[in-house]
């Protein structure tokens, strides 16, 4: 229903209009309210605020057309107005136009014509309505997903001083506000630490859902390891791989590093191969064990390796967010560059390390759109 | 830089084999349309879906997920995938990735269909 407040001075107009548009009303389509001059309308809008259209003639006692006009503007009465006036009053009709008015009709008034810029009228703030809508929508939408992204944050471990024998850090950049990459990092008893590093295809909320899940299933599959991060990662491929209609898949690296020994034995689904650090600045890329990403095969056998690292190792995990990092040519970060900063951070600090990595991408990238998350994980063998 | 992904689809003669070439940067936004395409072959008669890749550049993981859930879903319909004309580059990523276990590749159209067929 539209609901019209007509304002004129004359006396019969309101009985013409009623009666000219009793159809409408008998129907409910249009509800029409009368007032005689400005004052009286303004009275009339301060009591109802429903009201979608003004349409008011200009020149009347006490309050003027022009006068109601500016007043409705400043109380920001969400309505359309539509001035009547004569069309030798054409320099009033502009005036309130420029002051804005939606629409005129002029007098005498031609019905057809005041019924079809009503319904224009009131289309075009339907339409506006609507527009708000999604606008507070999407506001709300963008709250959600900014409280997703700090649990998301939260849910990644951000004490890195695990052992006195060894030195950890991690960090994780979403592309989006959530993303579907995660570092994790927890001790299994006093000597061993899971440390792992995952990248769910795809982004946004669908991945950051997905790694939340896997998250959960490697922490609670973990606990009282004994077995092989092989037959770990085979079980929760297993789960992973339930129901995945979708076949969203996750590359993983799992890897359990004794703090005391410098022992580690690791798992690859499908992740690309981390970099070891030697103390002189050598690097390497850990042989990869073979696996295939979690969640697209359930019946998947996980592999796994051992090496013992020397003090002063370093193992540096990431996801291809940072070897894929483009520029605007459009070339890729790649292998060499992350070697050659990997190796110029040999005896870095973790933090400075992973910092300068990160820098060096970004300067790399020169501001270009990233597509993918960035995360670093890395720990060093040996006293701080 | 290229963003942009081109996506073209032919059938074989006998209606088997849709040929279904992907080329451009199949990242997270052109997968969706990619995406809807294969959702098209599923439908319909092919049991085989030929990804010719030769003028691809890129694959992110949200493009390696559709080739895999187009694998999934063919092999239901007692059909499959392959690949053919897979460049260095993306080749590389099928090995990193394992996902070359799931995805035959072949040197070419003709080559492909022949080991479909």
């Amino acid at each position: 229903m539209i609901k019209i407040l007509v304002v004129d001075d004359e006396a019969d107009v309101e009985a013409l209009i009623t009666q000219k548009f009793r159809r409408k009303i008998k129907r409910g389509e249009w509800d029409l309210v009368f007032r005689r001059n400005g004052e009286e309308a303004l009275e009339a809008l301060k009591k109802d605020p429903r009201i979608d259209i003004l349409l008011s003639d200009i020149n009347m006692p006490k309050m003027d057309g022009l006068t109601l006009l500016q007043k409705v503007n400043e109380s920001n009465h969400d309505l359309r107005t539509i001035m009547v006036s004569a069309y030798s009053d054409i320099d009033n009709i502009r005036v309130a136009m420029n002051n804005g008015a939606f629409d005129f009709i002029t007098k005498p008034i031609n019905f057809q014509d005041m019924e079809t810029t009503i319904q224009r009228s009131f289309a075009n703030l339907e339409e506006m309505r609507k527009a708000l809508r999604s606008h507070d929508d999407l506001l709300v939408l963008k709250k959600e997903l900014n409280l997703a992204q700090k649990i998301q944050q939260s849910l990644l471990p951000k004490e890195f001083d695990l052992h006195e024998n060894c030195s950890f850090e991690g960090m994780m950049f979403a592309a989006k506000e959530v993303g579907g990459d995660y570092y994790d990092l927890f001790k299994l008893d006093s000597e061993r630490i899971a440390c792992l590093v995952a990248d769910v295809s795809g982004k946004g909320v669908p991945a950051a859902l997905f790694a939340m899940v896997n998250q959960t299933l490697i922490r609670s599959m973990s606990s009282g390891l004994n077995t092989s991060t092989g037959d770990l990662i085979s079980k929760v491929n297993a789960k992973t791989s339930e129901n995945n209609e979708n076949c969203m898949f996750v590359t993983l690296f799992y890897t359990i590093f004794n703090v005391k020994t410098g022992e580690l034995t690791y798992t690859n689904a499908g992740h690309n191969p981390p970099v070891l650090i030697h103390e002189d600045g050598r690097t390497e890329f850990l042989p990869l064990t073979g696996g295939v990403p979690l969640g697209i095969s359930e019946g998947e056998e996980f592999a796994e390796k051992s090496m013992t690292l020397k003090p002063g190792d370093t193992v540096f995990i990431y996801t291809d967010g940072i070897t894929e990092a483009i520029n605007p040519q459009g070339e890729e970060f790649g292998d060499s560059r992350l070697l050659e900063a990997l190796s110029a951070n040999a005896t870095s600090d973790l933090k400075t390390l992973s910092q300068d990595v990160h820098q060096k991408v970004m300067d790399f990238a020169q501001g270009a759109d990233q597509f993918d998350d960035l995360t670093y994980l890395c720990f060093r063998y040996g006293p701080k | 830089m290229t963003t942009q992904v081109k996506i073209g689809t032919e059938t074989t003669e006998d209606g088997s084999t849709t040929i279904f070439s992907l080329g451009g940067h199949l990242d997270a936004t052109m997968v969706n349309m990619a995406n809807e395409k294969i959702q098209e072959i599923l439908d319909g008669p092919s049991s085989h879906i030929l990804f010719d890749l030769k003028d691809l550049n890129y694959i992110s993981s949200a493009g390696l997920r559709i080739l895999v859930y187009a694998a999934k879903k063919m092999k239901a319909k007692n059909g499959g995938i392959a690949l053919c004309s897979v460049s260095d580059n993306i080749c590389k990523v099928l090995e990193i990735s394992g996902m070359d276990k799931f995805l035959p590749m072949f040197e070419d159209r003709q080559k492909a269909i022949e080991a479909i067929q």
